[in-house]
């Protein structure tokens, strides 16, 4: 492999760690991801083309290898969904005695988006991707980008909301 | 005609066209209740841009680093997922607590305490550091001079604005911009005290759309 694209590999995993820790949840999870992701992208470097963004392409291995992974979760895990909700009420529980929105309750929030919401709001808001960027690497309308998008930010602005009157408790 | 959600999230996100923007503008100032939404919009964006940088700040583990090695030794394969890892941690992680009362008694848990909370001050004050580093860039890659933007760090209660006031180009050629950078940055969580800081600043631009900030000066500081 080209010693330049080896660098800019490089320089990119800082971001690319970033977007697989929105992706699972879980930083040691997303850097899981992340070796996967770069195992590929080294292997298939020859399908890269040059001129393009290799951001972008990158990205796009890490959200295919993370879809998949998830696919093979949901047939394994239907004996540890009783578990995974008690685990959830827990955090609701704590989560109700803040009255403000923490990176902790916004994190806990975007992991429960469905993943066509997640992807594009990982992208756009964290990574600071413009739409027609967004829109190129998922591959869809631009009109889709912005609605999904959309959907996300409202209903995080109504659990910001949620948050603050369920915090005070007084007043209602 | 009342504007979509999608027209005030694409202002936000710096979408929108001039006249667009000036027609939103327009309207929020006419319009209390729609100003607040934007506001509330902002918030949000301002915290999930911020909510994941945590690998940003540390290390890259060796294990990624080293797939890009010249002459690469054969990688340990990724761990298997950690699909359990959230509910077997908690209950360890309370037993180890357990034990450690049990040994050592009130002083080392008040210790711990002391040592837990000058941990999490410092991890404060990183977390500011990084959220006004990364609005700076925001800021200086994004918006026009005179058009601030906002930071908000939820954990701390730390917040600022930075403001590209002037846009010029150095004698190499690099593109170069002066901004002003507000910040009341919480000095004690506990007390709920601020301290006040207001600089003026340049940074250049280098290829990569990073921002080097050249020179700062101090204009006021309570």
């Amino acid at each position: 492999m080209d010693d330049n694209i080896r660098r800019e590999m490089l320089a990119l995993l800082p971001r690319l760690r970033r977007f697989a820790y929105g992706l699972t949840g879980s930083i040691d999870e997303g850097d899981d991801l992340v070796q996967t992701t770069c195992e590929r992208a080294i292997r298939h470097i020859d399908t890269w083309q040059p001129g393009t963004r290799l951001d972008s392409w990158m990205y796009r291995i890490a959200r295919n290898t993370f879809l998949n992974a998830l696919r093979a979760k949901q047939v394994r895990a239907d004996h540890l969904q009783s578990l995974d909700r008690d685990e959830l009420g827990r955090v609701d529980g704590a989560r109700a005695m803040e009255a403000r929105l923490t990176f902790a309750a916004v994190r806990d929030f975007v992991g429960r988006l469905p993943e066509e919401q997640r992807s594009i709001v990982l992208l756009v808001c964290v990574d600071g991707l413009a739409y027609k960027e967004v829109a190129e690497l998922l591959d869809l309308p631009i009109g889709t980008v912005t609605s999904r998008l959309a959907r996300a930010r409202i209903a995080l602005k109504e659990f910001a909301d949620g948050v603050a009157q369920g915090g005070t408790g007084k007043g209602r | 005609m009342r504007l979509s959600d999608e027209t005030l999230i694409a202002y936000v996100d710096g979408e929108l066209t001039p006249e667009q923007v000036q027609d939103v503008e327009a309207r929020m100032a006419a319009d209390v209740e729609l100003a607040a939404t934007v506001e509330a919009l902002r918030e949000g964006a301002s915290v999930l841009h911020a909510a994941f940088n945590e690998p940003l700040r540390a290390p890259i583990p060796d294990r990624l680093t080293k797939l890009f090695d010249a002459n690469p030794a054969p990688a340990a394969k990724a761990p298997l997922r950690r699909w359990l890892s959230g509910p077997v941690a908690v209950p360890l992680a309370a037993s180890v607590m357990a034990l450690a009362v049990g040994l050592g008694g009130a002083y080392v848990f008040a210790e711990w305490q002391v040592e837990r909370k000058i941990a999490r001050l410092e991890t404060i004050r990183d977390a500011d550091r990084q959220m006004l580093a990364a609005t700076v860039n925001l800021a200086l890659e994004k918006h026009v001079s005179g058009k601030p933007a906002t930071w908000f760090n939820p954990d701390s209660g730390s917040k600022g604005t930075v403001e590209p006031v002037r846009t010029f180009r150095a004698a190499g050629g690099q593109w170069c911009r002066e901004y002003i950078q507000t910040a009341d940055l919480t000095a004690d969580p506990t007390t709920g005290s601020f301290q006040t800081e207001r600089r003026r600043a340049i940074a250049c631009r280098s290829p990569d759309g990073q921002w080097q900030t050249r020179l700062e000066v101090a204009e006021t500081s309570s």
